[in-house]
This record gives structure tokens, sequence and C-alpha cells, in this order.
């Protein structure tokens, strides 16, 4: 078993550097966000949205959180609601658009 | 000698006296919540349970600043014990998201020109909280460093982002309500306020936890070996902002009902 210690050796990425990124996906995303449906098709739009929201919380969570250097403990903890959270959207989903 | 004084440390596990203050806290939120339930009475008791909540909140957290050891959570267990509790937080939100999402399209089939008019502000708030992200990250990043004056001026940046943050919530819904978006008037309006409410009430819970965290600062409770309180308090504050970011792109960018088919 992965022995976990109290305070792993302290790591600082450049969080400075994390924000900025976080900040230029924003902008990005509101600019996307406000391109009319007749140019950019919704198909391709929400999947570009989401594509960017995600790449936003990897960020934070890798690197503000500290799942990247901490114990992987963490992440499993924290990973196995994900698939239960997938399951209940997409019966949810399913369940209107069969009604 | 280093190693027997590090076991000796470790297997010391500080439990917190005895308290009746979470009694207190419990029973006020129960009577909140029957009193929200209630038709006529609604007024008078709500606002008396909240007050009750607020004395218990209150009288636990002051017996908590009152400790005078360092911490009181074994550090693994506490962020252990946070992650658990973030991931039973990623469910409960994914029940709030994917209601809101159904609801928004039976109720509100096509664009809400409310909620589009509400981005301009809504981006401002979300560089705001990103920002309170970046202060938690780096008062948590001073406190390993011991860097003492920076853990403070870092923490009370935090509550005054975070503050801000609510009051410009407060102040779009207000917008939202003029515009004829209630909490009452559909089912889409319900989960609307709902979703980003309870977002909004998870700030001013992290509000609140960064003003007991800054409290131990003052009072010397951090250094370079143990700053697990103010690890433990990023790990949830980061989630809030994680939820925001999300919230923000499915609420209020992807501002249609989402591909699904109108009925």
């Amino acid at each position: 078993m992965e022995h976990i210690t109290p305070h792993p050796e302290h790591k600082s990425p450049n969080y400075i550097l994390i924000f900025v990124w976080l900040i230029v996906i924003t902008a990005a995303e509101v600019g996307v966000g406000y391109i009319p449906n007749t140019v950019l098709p919704t198909l391709v739009q929400y999947p570009l949205l989401l594509s960017m929201a995600g790449a936003k919380v990897l960020l934070v969570a890798l690197y503000y959180m500290h799942l990247r250097y901490d114990s992987r403990w963490f992440l499993l903890a924290m990973i196995v609601s994900l698939p239960l959270s997938v399951m209940f959207i997409l019966a949810l989903v399913l369940g209107y658009v069969r009604k | 000698m280093t190693e027997m004084t590090h076991e000796t440390h470790e297997e010391h596990i500080h439990l917190p006296e005895n308290s009746f203050w979470p009694l207190v806290l419990g029973g006020g939120m129960f009577v909140l919540l029957f009193g929200m339930a209630l038709r006529d009475y609604r007024m008078f008791v709500a606002p008396a349970g909240l007050l009750i909540l607020g004395v218990g909140l209150g009288g636990w957290i002051t017996s908590i600043v009152g400790e005078k050891v360092p911490s009181i959570t074994p550090v693994i267990a506490g962020k252990m014990a946070m992650w658990v509790f973030l991931a039973s937080e990623v469910l409960f939100f994914t029940g709030l998201i994917a209601s809101f999402l159904l609801l928004r399209a039976e109720a509100a089939p096509g664009v809400d020109h409310a909620l589009v008019a509400s981005i301009p502000l809504v981006s401002i708030n979300t560089f705001i909280l990103l920002t309170s992200s970046l202060t938690v990250v780096m008062s948590h990043d001073a406190a390993a460093r011991n860097l003492q004056g920076r853990l403070k001026v870092l923490l009370f940046l935090t509550i005054l982002l975070g503050t801000t943050f609510v009051s410009l919530q407060g102040y779009e819904y207000n917008n939202l309500y003029h515009e004829g978006l209630s909490w009452t008037g559909n089912g889409y309006g319900t989960a609307f306020f709902t979703l980003t409410g309870t977002h909004g009430l998870h700030v001013i819970i992290g509000i609140i936890w960064c003003a007991v965290v800054l409290i131990r600062a003052l009072q010397g409770g951090f250094n370079a070996k143990n700053y697990s309180g103010v690890e433990i308090f990023g790990l949830y504050w980061h989630f809030v902002d994680i939820v925001w970011i999300l919230l923000f792109t499915l609420v209020y960018l992807m501002n249609t009902s989402a591909g699904l088919p109108v009925k």
C-alpha cells in the first residue's frame, strides 16, 4: 500500500501562470459563447465549451488542489463518484428523451 | 531520535472537547427547514430557525477558535475526509445540474435572454472567484513556507473576494427578478435559483470558514510543519470554484435547451 505522508514535499507550481491560463480560457469561452448558432452550430459550440470548462477543472484540480502531487488515494476517493454522476445524468436524459 | 519524536507526534490524536453547539446548530437547521415548509407561519418560524442556526454556528466556531492546539484533526484523516465529502458533493451538484437542464428544456425552450444579458456581470464574478482560488492556493503556499504576514493578507483577500462574489450574485438575482425570472414562477426559475443559490450558499460557508482560518492564523495557529487547517479549507474552496466553472458554462454560456428535444 502506498505510504501517505502528512505533508508530502511541498511543491509549488507556477500558480500565477495557471491563473493566467484560467483567465485566458474563460475569455475564450465567453467569446465562443457569443458566437451565433448560425455561424457556429450548437453541435460544435457545446462540445467546445465543455472541453474548455473541462480543461479549467483539470487545471484547478491538478495544481490548486495538488492532486498531481498528492497521494493517489485522494484522487481515488474523488474518482469513484464520477461514474455515478455520469450514469445519473445519462439516465435522466434518456428518461426524458423516451418520455 | 528525530524519528521517535515524529512517531510520538503522529500517535497523539487530539480530540475536541464535548460540545452542545452542534446540537443547537442541528436544531436550528430543523426549525429553519420546517418553517420553510409551512404555509401560514413561514415568515416567523423560518427566521427563528435561521437565528438558532446562526447562534449554534457562532458558538461552535468560537469554541473551536479558542482551542490552543495547533490542529484538531490528524492531517491525513482530515484530508481524506474532505475528499470523501467532496465526492458526495459531486453527486449532490450532479442532481441539481441534471434537474436544471431538464427543467430548462421543458419550461424554457430556446435562449433565455435575461441570462444572456447577465453574462458580462457573471463573467466578472467568474474572474473574481478564480482570483480567490489563486489567493487561497497562495495562502497555502505561504503557510507551508511560514510566511505569516503573507498568509494573513491572502486569507483576508479571499474573504473580500468571496464577499464581492456573493454581493454581485445578489445584484444579478435582483436584475433577473425584475426581468420576470423568479424562484416560484415556474420549474425553470426554481431550478435556476436552487442551483446557483446552493452554490452561493457554499461560497458563504466558505467565507465563514476562511474567517475562522484567518482568526487561527492571527493567533499563530499555523506554521511550516502544521498548516492542515489552511490546506483542508483550500480543498473546499477550490471545489466550490470548480462547481462555478461548470455552472458558468452549463447555465449561462450553453444557454438553450442543451440539444434536448423540446416537448
